[in-house]
């Protein structure tokens, strides 16, 4: 057993030859002898005594949460999803035939746009189905992952902003520069009218409004004002998107039975 | 880079003034560990990433577990 980092490996004999988890509650028998034991750390650890356990799933579940991490490595005060962490596991979906659906569960606040990109694209060629539900706020780069499956979810409390995109770091001050930002923009823009059904016109104009985003560009478009515009296919939590992805499921099935 | 977020940028990429604890990714039984590094050789799992619902409901994998 080796527990490998970026810096160097941890062998058998550095952590004592033992089983990593030396936690009361990590064998078994242990846990029956001391159950106290377990109990308060579980509340220390979850804020609750029990968790319940399960048999295998067919679905598998993609959080997209804080900021979404491409190129550069960001200050460790952010949460962030890192890309290069999720598409492998993607790929992995695909390919593993006992996984029959992916749900993406989405509470971000945006980030690299090229990441976010590639996920989406990613998330998008799946041949398995994919539900997506935004919670609490799925914004900026957010928004084309939350397009990119198959149906996508809203929780009518959530929010999502659609603002011009941003550039950090050194800006030469030349038109080039402002067309390689609107370049970039349209690929953002391209990609989420074709996978919702929101208009161009739409989605620019939400993208340019003035006045709703104090001092910024954009809008905050709420879980019900998403669903009018097309922009999201319905508002709904996790029992709606679970329902929907068994359908889905069900529907491939059947046409893989037609095919045989 | 081009950044997409409504955040202020300042906020993004502001350093903290305390240090925080040493982090790194691991990888354990062929799942990905996001780990707080302790001085002693301790490690606390902060963070599990896996697409398998299932392991979020593993005991060992909890948030807060030590890893010695």
């Amino acid at each position: 057993m080796e527990l490998s980092t970026n810096e160097h490996t941890i062998s058998n004999d550095e952590i004592g030859g033992g089983y990593l988890f030396m936690n009361k509650d990590s064998n078994p028998d242990e846990l029956k002898k001391n159950p106290a034991d377990s109990i308060v750390e579980k509340i220390q650890a979850l804020g609750q005594t029990n968790v319940a356990e399960t048999g295998e799933s067919n679905i598998h579940v993609l959080t997209i949460i804080g900021q979404v991490e491409g190129h550069m490595q960001l200050p460790p005060q952010n949460k962030t999803t890192k890309y290069e962490h999720l598409l492998p596991q993607l790929v992995a979906i695909e390919q593993n035939p006992k996984i029959e659906g992916l749900i993406v569960l989405l509470n971000t606040v945006g980030g690299d746009v090229e990441a976010g990109l590639a996920l989406s694209e990613m998330i998008a060629s799946l041949s398995k189905p994919t539900v997506s539900v935004v919670l609490g706020g799925g914004h900026s780069i957010g928004v084309p992952i939350a397009v990119a499956t198959d149906y996508s979810f809203i929780v009518p409390t959530a929010t999502m902003t659609i603002h011009p995109v941003r550039l950090t770091g050194l800006v030469i001050g030349v038109p080039q520069t402002f067309e390689y930002l609107d370049k970039m923009q349209d690929r953002v823009i391209q990609f989420v009218i074709n996978h919702s059904k929101i208009k161009e016109e739409t989605f620019k104009e939400f993208m340019f409004a003035k006045g709703n985003l104090t001092r910024d560009i954009g809008t905050n478009v709420v879980g019900n004002e998403a669903v009018a515009h097309g922009l999201i296919d319905e508002v709904g939590g996790i029992k709606e998107a679970i329902e929907k992805i068994n359908e889905f499921i069900g529907e491939k099935d059947e046409e893989g039975e037609v095919l045989q | 880079m081009i950044f997409y977020t409504p955040l202020q940028l300042e906020e993004v990429f502001a350093n903290p003034e305390e240090e925080q604890a040493e982090r790194a990714y691991v990888s354990h039984g062929g799942k990905m560990l996001y780990v707080d590094k302790f001085p002693n050789g301790e490690y606390m799992l902060t963070q599990l990433v896996s697409t398998n619902p299932n392991d979020y409901l593993n005991d060992h994998y909890r948030p807060g577990s030590y890893l010695h």
